[in-house]
């Protein structure tokens, strides 16, 4: 185990303070311990090149489903560039108690790769019926509790469930969907169905659920992040609600600021869980993540097993792969929206850690050395034998993408 | 899944999208074929050796009867799954099931299934040379039920171009209707009008260029043609309509709503009809009804069908 490493040469990307500046990293005993120059008597084995690379802190994910395998879903994040995965309550074990929580926190021990952040059921086995023991599940771990897409029908329980989550401090994670809607619908109802006659979801179920919700913070006092925004007027409502001073935020998931409906065309693509929508929708969402309103970007990985997907369409799980895919989008991002590094990132690091209240998502002395080496020219085919996860559910199959994660670090051991 | 080969040539059908007026045409064509100048099928060869599996993963009875009579009338061998309580009901996955059809030498299925887009998955699935003939998935398409409407309209009023066609009833969820409605714009009708409250139209159906009514009255004033779709009982349960007795009193095809179309207006319904609900059976069974003759038609245009598939392989 190599203790003390020197990163020569990077472009050190620092998106807390809007910092981008060729640099040397000087790492010992898992935390930064100099930029710049080398500290008295520092000499370390190991120096890495990183000339012509981005040094950025390591990536957090605000929205991951485990199910399976986690060794491999935990290398498929160490190979995107994650040091953080917050792992929604979807996943399998069901994270509505403090036993689960622990179960999942001692397997990823053992696998020791990125650091999870578990987030809880906001009810318990996500029913929508009676609260989780959410005091319980922080005390287990949790940063933040959520019903993932599990629909709560009776508007006074999401009411005291947010007003519970309130008192004990923690935040809200909402994936807005009506209830109503919460059934195997997982195209857009626009066009691109018109030809296809799949269940479909229209806009308002989205726009509905943010209403809702909105409705109830004054009096509940909860923080809620709005999680997965896929349509135009959702952030509209979101801007407004920032506009009036309320506690919210809000991300994107990342195939939504890439693909749209016609992806579905011909039955092909996956199904998605908020659907793809229109071409305006996509333009929305991407103004939003430049102006500020869409304060940050998640994965929404979701991997599935091959078999899953052998049978039609609308029998297919919803969900896709994307933790390895993370940074070509944010290269595309960068290229197509004209952003510039620290504002790429800044949507994959600083602003999760913001809307999670860690503080530790800077590269700077004394901070731990969480962070992930990136080349943003490097071209790579995505196919089954280069995506680590198990879930090879991703429309980017055979398609070549530029922008690879040359090394990720966590406490300053290398992890991929 | 593309169904068109690089030649041109049909190897699947799952769609009417893509398919040219001419292609649409030439199937209209070779359909003409299949009947002789007393209106009664003929029997040939064309499909003698192959083997014809109908795989109906959904009840039905005229479309896989007629799909059946189509088989037997080339000389295919036939064989009917009924899949409701085969294999699948054992816990057999759809694509176990097709390859193990496929393994017994089948050339072409025949499949309907629940699930829009089932077709299309099947296809994926048979290896090449084997045909997959889409006969309704979900509510995506219902390919040959529009051929087969096509014809009847061809054979009644001759000329597509300056027909007014009103389908009435449950368009967001009807195979029937999406191929239907692509099958008249490739023909070239001019006037499609769909009639149904909004809880049966899908969103955005009007940038398809087709005209909707809420109102029957409107829809049908004036139409050459009015095809009507049939009404499940489960939509009522969906909170998508009130009760079947309002329905009828809105969209029902009466005998007085019909004389609002024109004098030669013709009525038409893939089956099978709610008498009373959707349609009065002095309508169903009056002058104007083409709705037998539309099943008639139908093994003629499955029997031209499975011919194209099959040309050559």
């Amino acid at each position: 185990m190599v203790d003390r490493i020197v990163l020569r040469n990077g472009c050190i990307i620092n998106p807390e303070n809007h910092s981008e500046t060729i640099a040397d990293v000087f790492i010992a005993d898992g935390k930064i311990v100099a930029l710049e120059s080398a500290p008295a008597d520092f000499q370390a084995p190991e120096e890495i090149d990183c000339h012509d690379c981005l040094v950025a802190p390591g990536f957090i994910d605000l929205s991951t489903t485990l199910q399976g395998s986690i060794h491999s879903e935990l290398s498929a994040a160490a190979k995107g560039g994650f040091t953080q995965l917050c792992v929604s309550p979807d996943s399998d074990p069901l994270l509505d108690t403090e036993s689960a929580i622990e179960s999942l926190t001692s397997q990823v021990q053992r696998v020791a790769k990125a650091q999870v952040l578990p987030i809880g059921a906001l009810t318990q086995g996500l029913a929508g019926k009676q609260l989780a023991e959410m005091a319980a599940l922080k005390e287990a771990g949790c940063i933040a509790v959520s019903q993932a897409y599990h629909p709560i029908f009776n508007t006074k329980l999401l009411y005291r469930a947010l007003q519970y989550a309130a008192s004990c401090n923690l935040l809200v994670i909402h994936c807005p969907v009506d209830p109503g809607w919460q059934d195997k619908t997982y195209v857009h109802a626009g066009k691109e169905n018109l030809s296809l006659g799949l269940p479909a979801m229209p806009v308002c179920a989205e726009v509905s659920e943010i209403a809702r919700v909105i409705a109830l913070l004054p009096e509940t006092g909860a923080r809620v992040h709005f999680s997965r925004l896929s349509s135009a007027r959702a952030v509209e409502l979101i801007a407004d609600a920032k506009a009036r001073g309320l506690a919210v935020s809000a991300d994107v998931a990342l195939h939504h600021l890439w693909f749209t409906e016609t992806m579905h065309r011909h039955f092909e693509g996956y199904a998605m869980q908020p659907p793809l929508r229109s071409e305006a929708d996509r333009a929305a969402l991407r103004l939003g993540v430049i102006d500020g309103t869409i304060d940050a970007i998640c994965s929404a990985h979701t991997p599935r097993e091959a078999d899953a997907m052998f049978v039609p369409f609308s029998e297919t799980p919803p969900g896709l792969s994307a933790l390895e895919l993370v940074w070509p989008v944010l290269v595309k991002l960068h290229r197509e929206l004209n952003l510039s590094w620290c504002q790429c990132l800044n949507l994959v690091t600083a602003a999760p850690a913001r809307i999670l209240g860690l503080r530790q998502s800077a590269l700077s002395v004394g901070k731990s050395a969480d962070l992930t080496i990136l080349s943003p020219t490097v071209e790579w085919d995505v196919c089954a034998d280069t995506l680590v996860s198990r879930g090879k559910n991703t429309p980017f199959l055979g398609h070549k993408v530029q922008g690879l994660v040359l090394a990720t670090y966590v406490h300053g051991r290398k992890v991929y | 899944m593309e169904q068109i080969d690089k030649n041109g040539n049909l190897k699947h059908l799952l769609t009417l999208e893509g398919l040219s007026q001419t292609y649409l045409n030439k199937l209209m064509s070779l359909t003409d074929k299949f009947i002789d100048k007393n209106n009664r099928l003929r029997h040939t060869d064309d499909l003698k050796d192959k083997t014809v599996v109908n795989v109906f993963f959904e009840a039905s009875t005229r479309t896989r009867t007629t799909f059946e009579i189509a088989a037997k009338r080339l000389s295919a061998d036939v064989i009917s799954v009924n899949v409701a309580t085969a294999a699948t009901a054992k816990g057999e996955s759809l694509r176990d099931t097709i390859l193990n059809l496929q393994a017994m030498q089948a050339d072409l299925f025949v499949c309907r299934h629940g699930d829009s887009g089932a077709a299309h998955f099947i296809a994926k699935q048979v290896k090449p040379g084997v045909a997959v003939i889409n006969a309704g998935d979900g509510c995506h398409e219902h390919p040959t039920q529009a051929l087969l409407d096509l014809y009847t309209i061809r054979h009644v009023k001759k000329d597509f171009s300056n027909l007014t066609v009103a389908i009435v009833g449950d368009i967001a969820h009807s195979r029937v209707a999406r191929s239907e409605i692509l099958a008249l714009k490739t023909m070239g009708v001019k006037h499609i009008r769909l009639v149904a409250p909004k809880t049966l139209l899908p969103a955005e159906i009007e940038s398809s260029g087709v005209t909707c009514y809420n109102n029957m009255e409107e829809g049908i004033q004036g139409a050459d043609v009015i095809i009507m779709l049939r009404l499940q009982k489960e939509r009522m349960d969906q909170g998508l309509l009130p009760s079947l007795r309002e329905y009828h009193h809105c969209y029902g095809l009466t005998a007085e709503r019909l004389k609002l179309a024109k004098k030669d207006a013709i009525v038409m319904h893939p089956g099978p009809m709610d008498r009373g609900v959707e349609i009065d059976s002095i309508v169903a069974d009056g002058p104007q009804s083409m709705i037998l003759q539309q099943v008639h038609f139908g093994i003629a245009v499955r029997m031209a069908v499975m011919v194209e598939l099959t040309a050559g392989k």
